[in-house]
């Protein structure tokens, strides 16, 4: 499979989800972004109005990751949550479901999770991630399914704190929403061709904090 | 803690916060761990803010306490949405609240961020106790002493040093906040707590409540968790 250079960046989102070490950090990975032209910075909320300051004119996308890791509080907080980080810059939102809901089957309340999250994301890009390593696969396409019928934009894989995104999973939550949303794979892509394999498999998005090195890799496979 | 080298290992237990804290824990899941520690004498019981409310039926008449947490264990929520959540297990009854912090500006210097947003977490709790969780383990040791003056600037006094997951408490930590901070913070550990040993050098360093999913372990009971009969990654 080969890629144009510009293609793959695009499908890169920058990712800087450890315990936030410092500013210095937050501002490296968003000058690393901006260089690349990679679709976005995905940070912790604290780290988003630095981020956005960093950010601003530059084309990459400020993506906010909420509910880490574990996911486990209330439909309303979390709406609350998405809204607060939008007004303090965030543009592309990325929410760890309650996954212990649909674990107990209560798909009634991973259903008004996902309105709420809709809803509070407005226009912006909403992603709901699945955190698929702890589901069943019917429980992987019931989740896609809801996601699909509430409007959210992607599904993605994993939080990256648990085991990753594997291609199977990738291509089951592809079968299940495209076309109308897209897929997000996350967790575990370390090399170019964890990436490349993840994109085969209908990712549109990858989740990585190795896109610096995926780049170079790709320069050196390909040609820059 | 006074004479903590007379304890036997099952004394152990008013000292110990027994947790259940994961992704994908079911109400099923909680009212098995409930079963299991209910013959113990745990003061207080961990699990996260949605089964607060369960955890307070499952515990009614028990005397034992609802322990929750907020932004756990990254810390990387805003000051706006701990408030919330701190909002929320106040409401529903929990006795106090384990929260992260904001390490992001520890580690960027900004201990006036870190002091504004404990005096508003402690203002929201009210008579719930607001417990912060430095995170030691990452950490220098003036981030430590900075973090802890700003802690108590902001009206908290009480501290878990770690949130698991990984991130350990040394005994080292434990004795560095003792000698320069005595007991105007009392210290709860959490992060590496897995057996009597680990216990008791940390009781014995000062702390004053242990936090550990492992408690039978540590209380040397021949003992699994029925919740443990699945096995997440």
């Amino acid at each position: 499979m080969t890629i144009r250079r510009t293609e793959f960046a695009a499908t890169i989102d920058h990712t800087y989800l450890k315990i936030h070490r410092s500013d210095a950090e937050v501002k490296r990975v968003c000058l690393e972004a901006e260089k690349h032209s990679f679709a976005s910075v995905a940070v912790f909320p604290v780290a988003v109005q630095l981020a956005a300051s960093m950010l601003n004119g530059t084309g990459v996308e400020v993506c906010v990751a909420l509910g880490f890791h574990l996911g486990g509080y209330p439909p309303e907080l979390k709406a609350y949550e998405t809204e607060d980080a939008i007004s303090k810059g965030a543009t592309e939102v990325d929410l760890v479901m309650n996954v212990a809901a649909a674990k107990s089957g209560n798909w009634d309340l991973v259903r008004r999770e996902f309105e709420l999250f809709r809803k509070a994301a407005g226009d912006f890009v909403a992603k709901i991630i699945l955190e698929t390593c702890l589901l069943t696969d019917q429980e992987k396409t019931r989740a896609c399914e809801i996601a699909k019928e509430t409007g959210l934009d992607f599904v993605k894989t994993s939080t990256g704190y648990k085991k990753g995104a594997t291609v199977p999973d990738v291509e089951l939550m592809h079968r299940v929403v495209a076309p109308d949303l897209k897929v997000k794979a996350s967790g575990g892509i370390r090399t170019l061709d964890d990436a490349l394999a993840m994109l085969d498999a209908g990712a549109s998005r990858l989740g990585t904090s190795a896109g610096v090195s995926l780049m170079n890799e790709l320069d050196e496979r390909f040609g820059s | 803690m006074q004479n903590a080298n007379r304890l036997e290992p099952i004394q152990l237990a008013p000292y110990i916060i027994s947790s259940l804290i994961e992704a994908d824990v079911t109400e099923a899941d909680i009212e098995a761990f409930v079963n299991d520690v209910r013959p113990y004498a745990f003061p207080s019981l961990a699990v996260d803010l949605p089964f607060i409310d369960w955890l307070g039926s499952l515990l009614e008449g028990s005397g034992k306490r609802i322990t929750t947490v907020s932004s756990y264990p990254l810390g990387g929520m805003t000051t706006n949405v701990k408030v919330k959540q701190v909002d929320y297990a106040r409401e529903h009854g929990a006795y106090d609240i384990d929260v992260s912090m904001n390490y992001l500006a520890i580690k960027s210097g900004d201990f006036t961020s870190v002091e504004n947003e404990v005096r508003r977490l402690v203002d929201t709790a009210g008579p719930v106790k607001i417990v912060m969780i430095p995170q030691v383990t990452i950490l220098t040791s003036e981030e430590k002493a900075r973090t802890c003056e700003a802690l108590l600037k902001g009206g908290c006094t009480t501290i878990k040093t770690a949130s698991g997951f990984g991130w350990k408490t040394e005994v080292e930590d434990v004795v560095f906040i003792k000698r320069n901070f005595g007991d105007d913070i009392h210290i709860e550990v959490s992060g590496g707590v897995r057996t009597y040993e680990d216990a008791m050098s940390m009781l014995g360093a000062g702390a004053e409540r242990l936090h550990t999913s492992a408690a039978f372990q540590v209380m040397g009971l021949d003992k699994e968790f029925s919740y443990r009969k699945k096995e997440s990654s």
